[in-house]
């Protein structure tokens, strides 16, 4: 015992009783035992993650076909020809669900790329994606200490499910396992946009900031770090995205200076905006960023709560190789 | 008592969460009373730490010990922003139960009467420290924690938690040297002992 612990103690008698009693326990038990069951309580956290599988279905399909990892790094306005504008005839056509307005015309072309993804990660291979982020600091706590420094960020994720997970980030390596597998992940979700979005309504009801709110985080989560689901539903989660009231096509800009356009939504509950970034040209995903838009919180209007960038996308045979 | 693993909280399993809740609800409780002062805003702590444990279990770290310092660190952050926290979780907060009935026994109400003037004489002498130091003085000398768990629950190098805790034992020395009655001597042996004992040590 050290001891200055050991001379609080004394100071300090500790106050005996007021626990928490017997039945008090079970009470609180069984009321939070309803809580956990709220998927959209379980999303992870948003600030922490990545938006993986967007990448990889619409960097990657974008990218198959123009080669390399150019696409990815380069000036958008030099980016070569994409492929989104190419079969939009195929039967489950995303092409007429949304309203012809800017964020509905922008989502389609976002859905349609995704469509053509191709991307499979076999039950031996893993999913690497690289980034460069930032998250501000100290954003559950009195304090706020800005972003923290631009740093690499590295992540593996097995294609199969009871495999470790790896993540290389500020010369920590972590594994974990996903503990779900997609067909899990994904279950009962409808391919068909309207339908879709009732689903995560209706999933993530009395959850998150607010309704519109719940369900933009809840397909960001369906999006984020993980492997991505059928192409089919992918362009399905994009277009549901765009149906909900309030998310907009917005200009922005990712964490290595990349010009992009963004589906966007205002959070009225912390004044936030999260945006999801792409390519204007090819659609391929750049990365997200959060934008305070209002002064709120002791954060100022103006000012950025988290910002990332894709650097590259891969397919690789083990956890830790990069290509 | 079983112990969910940190597997099956990362994977956020809804069984390992009854489990986490049965083995910790009691200290997390414990350490917002002492907090608060104030049993009953403690279940609400307890609450919302739980659902904050639910909905952040994916950053659990995958190795380690006792999840109690990840907890207790949650709780910590609920504890510095109560309004975030209760705003985040306001409907599930709606759909928890009321605060407790006041007890009719008279005993009890005695009992508690006791507890509650030790409670109040308690937090008097923390209320003297910084936030920091009060927060080490919770999780170091009332939850059982040691340096390496506070670090943990509070995010900061050990050497910080040395050194507050330190700072901490020279301000209430010095506290309780000009105001003996600052601290519930007389109402638990131990206490009043060791007070006894130490007061005469120079640093």
């Amino acid at each position: 015992m050290d001891k200055d612990i050991e001379e609080l103690r004394g100071l300090l008698p500790a106050p005996v009783s007021a626990d928490l009693t017997a039945d008090r326990h079970l009470l609180l038990k069984e009321h939070l035992m309803q809580e956990f069951t709220s998927p959209a309580a379980a999303h992870p956290q948003r600030r922490r993650r990545l938006v993986v599988s967007l990448v990889a279905a619409t960097a990657v399909a974008a990218l198959a076909a123009v080669g390399a990892v150019a696409g990815l790094r380069g000036d958008p306005a030099e980016a070569p020809p994409t492929q989104a504008q190419a079969p939009a005839s195929s039967p489950a056509s995303p092409a007429a669900v949304l309203p012809d307005t800017p964020v509905g015309r922008f989502a389609t072309q976002v859905a349609l790329v995704a469509q053509q993804s191709d991307l499979t990660v076999g039950k031996n291979q893993f999913l690497y994606v690289k980034s460069r982020i930032a998250f501000r600091n100290g954003a559950e706590k009195d304090t706020d200490l800005g972003l923290d420094p631009l740093h690499d960020r590295e992540i593996w994720l097995p294609g199969d499910a009871s495999k470790n997970a790896m993540v290389k980030e500020n010369g920590r390596t972590e594994q974990f396992k996903s503990g779900q597998t997609n067909e899990q992940r994904f279950a009962g979700l409808p391919t068909d946009p309207h339908k879709l979005l009732d689903k995560i309504y209706k999933d993530t009801a009395g959850t998150g900031h607010g309704p519109n709110e719940a369900a933009f985080n809840q397909i960001h989560y369906y999006l984020v770090e993980a492997l991505p689901p059928t192409p089919e539903l992918l362009a399905a989660l994009y277009q549901a995205a765009a149906l909900i009231p309030g998310v907009e096509k917005v200009d922005a800009v990712d964490a290595i200076g990349r010009h992009g356009v963004a589906l966007a939504l205002h959070d009225k509950f912390d004044g936030s905006r999260s945006e999801w970034i792409f390519n204007p040209k090819t659609f391929a995903y750049l990365g997200e960023r959060s934008v305070q838009v209002e002064s709120k919180d002791g954060r100022k209007a103006g000012g950025i709560n988290s910002t990332t960038a894709v650097l590259a996308v891969a397919v690789v045979d083990k956890a830790g190789q990069t290509n | 008592m079983d112990l969910p693993t940190r597997t099956q909280l990362r994977a956020g399993d809804r069984a390992a969460f009854g489990l986490l809740f049965d083995a910790f609800a009691s200290a997390v409780h414990r350490y917002a009373t002492r907090w608060t002062g104030d049993p009953s805003a403690a279940e609400d702590v307890v609450s919302l730490t739980f659902l904050e444990a639910w909905r952040l279990h994916e950053k659990l770290r995958p190795e380690g010990d006792s999840v109690l310092p990840w907890l207790l660190g949650i709780a910590t952050n609920v504890l510095r922003n109560t309004g975030r926290s209760a705003r985040r979780h306001r409907d599930a907060l709606q759909r928890m139960p009321a605060p407790p009935p006041v007890p009719d026994f008279a005993d009890e109400l005695v009992e508690r009467a006791h507890d509650a003037a030790r409670l109040a004489a308690a937090r008097r002498a923390i209320e003297r420290l910084r936030r920091a130091e009060r927060e080490v003085v919770l999780l170091c000398v009332w939850s059982g924690l040691d340096y390496a768990g506070a670090a943990e629950a509070l995010g900061v190098p050990v050497g910080t938690v040395r050194s507050r805790l330190s700072r901490a034992r020279e301000k209430l020395r010095k506290l309780v040297a000009a105001d003996p009655e600052l601290l519930p001597r007389s109402e638990t042996a131990t206490g009043g002992r060791a007070f006894a004992a130490r007061s005469n040590q120079k640093g």
